[in-house]
């Protein structure tokens, strides 16, 4: 299936691709592919963030937990791109905890900062022993030094939001990293943790990455109040982005028919939308995406005719001052991606929008 | 103390005040940052715009009760617009109020919703006098030639 996978990605870059098969040794794969010559702007603006963001975490040392060494092994070379090291792999939980509880008293440098639990092996025992021998920890430790105990992170291919908040809000993880695994995506999900990483002096206050992030980037803001749309046009402008600014769900749904340049778009709730604010809207606009991307598959249309993307998704956040659980789950019912409330600062607009601006 | 050194420290005496009693929330700060040389007047227009938004709002939801029959959905309505807007600058007070009456809209509850459109004229006002006040004040900082202070 990989090699199904893999040829259809080589097709769609205008490549071919083929493999030596030797019997007893293994197999060579080799592809080629047409690429663009990239604008140096961009590319120069992209390494500086993460040349600045790399120096937060050159040097932790992280434990694995997966009782696949191959896929560890996949986890061990994506936080090495980060400068994390992993010296060791635990196939159990067990095993982890042991690992843990005979490191709790290391020096600075063999000190465990973050374990990285697979679901697979996290997933069965509801006992979470890994949380319990924090617990223990950080009770038999002074205070100080339980600030520094381990982060723990959960590996997943697929969790809901609602199932990521309530791992975090009981505690269990300080937070979910999605697979496949991508280095934006690690900064992302570890900067969410406050106090990970080495504390610089030029890395707390305001990160210049935030301009990275929407510079150029076209947004669209749907809200059918002035004064809502002027306050998140200005906080979004500010970082460098493009924004337009649409007072009902009636006129997002007109621009947002693909193709469309929109990298994203936040929709607030009040939407006299048939009645039904934003949720409607939404529902809605995916209809829309879902009709075209059937269209696409079934050959009825060429991706040509919607900007060579075959498969239309753009982000969608709910804008909004206070978000109840039920809203939540209408909003992910609805097919929002995630939201984003007021205040509009520089940590909340980092956290709420990086993972769908962060091309890779 | 000179005259610009005083000024200053009444803005920053009067803006630390209109936070601790709830007035102005961290919304408020935020616009603050938003304004810059590019946007030099930024926070004074999206208020302004926020006072004649509210104005028309206030007075869309006094004749909706001045109705034989009221239409809760439509003060619903009205009442979330002033909420969202009243979050946007950070006027919190309002906007606590705006929370309470959605509440009473919900349950048709006329007396609960009769005295929350009293309070929250009262705290559009409130407020609305007290960012006139810190504009004042801006404005004297500006004339006597010193610069508004960063909170």
């Amino acid at each position: 299936m990989g090699l199904s996978i893999s040829k259809r990605l080589v097709d769609l870059m205008g490549g071919e691709i083929g493999f030596v098969r030797k019997p007893g040794t293994g197999s060579t794969i080799a592809f080629t592919a047409v690429l663009k010559k990239g604008e140096t702007g961009s590319l120069d603006a992209k390494q500086q963030y993460y040349d600045h963001v790399v120096l937060d975490f050159r040097g932790l040392r992280a434990l694995i937990v997966d009782d696949k060494s191959i896929r560890a092994e996949v986890t061990r070379y994506h936080l090495r791109r980060l400068g994390i090291i992993v010296h060791d792999i635990a196939f159990s939980m067990e095993s982890a905890c042991a690992y843990l509880s005979s490191n709790s008293n290391p020096s600075d440098s063999s000190k465990i900062s973050m374990v990285l639990v697979d679901k697979d092996v996290w997933g069965v025992d509801s006992s979470h022993p890994l949380h319990v021998l924090l617990k223990k920890l950080r009770q038999n430790s002074r205070t100080e030094v339980s600030e520094s105990l381990p982060k723990i992170f959960l590996l997943s291919t697929s969790i809901t939001p609602i199932e990521r908040n309530e791992l975090k809000s009981a505690g269990l993880v300080d937070n979910v990293l999605m697979k496949p695994l991508g280095l934006s995506m690690l900064i992302f999900c570890f900067k969410e943790v406050p106090s990970i990483g080495k504390k610089r002096e030029a890395s707390r206050g305001k990160p210049p990455i935030l301009g990275v992030l929407f510079r150029n980037k076209q947004i669209m803001v749907v809200d059918d109040n002035l004064v809502n749309r002027r306050v998140a046009e200005r906080a979004l402008k500010k970082y460098g982005a493009i924004v337009t600014c649409v007072d009902s769900g009636k006129a997002a749904l007109e621009m947002l028919k693909p193709p469309h340049n929109f990298d994203a778009s936040w929709i607030s709730k009040c939407q006299k939308w048939m009645g039904n604010g934003f949720f409607d809207a939404t529902q809605r606009i995916r209809n829309l995406e879902r009709e075209v991307n059937e269209s696409i598959e079934s050959g009825e249309a060429s991706s040509e005719m919607f900007s060579n993307v075959t498969h239309w998704h753009m982000p969608i956040s709910a804008m909004t001052a206070d978000l109840d659980q039920a809203d939540k789950k209408e909003c992910m019912k609805s097919g929002m991606d995630g939201y984003v409330s007021k205040p509009f600062e520089q940590e909340q607009l980092y956290s709420a929008m990086a993972r769908f601006l962060v091309s890779n | 103390m000179d005259l610009v050194g005083q000024l200053q420290r009444q803005f920053v005496d009067y803006t630390t005040s209109l936070t601790r009693e709830g007035f102005l929330d961290d919304q408020f700060k935020q616009l603050q940052k938003l304004q810059d040389e590019s946007n030099p007047e930024f926070v004074v227009e999206v208020v302004s715009l926020f006072f004649e938004d509210s104005e028309k709002l206030l007075n869309d939801l006094a004749s909706a009760f001045q109705q034989k029959i009221v239409d809760y959905k439509k003060v619903d309505a009205h009442v979330h617009q002033f909420k969202g807007s009243s979050s946007s600058i950070g006027a919190q007070r309002v906007k606590n109020v705006c929370v309470a009456f959605k509440t009473y809209c919900e349950a048709r509850n006329f007396e609960g919703c009769s005295i929350c459109l009293q309070s929250l004229e009262q705290e559009y006002h409130l407020v609305k006098s007290k960012l006139e006040t810190l504009f004042k004040l801006e404005q004297q900082i500006m004339a006597a030639g010193g610069s508004v202070p960063e909170l």
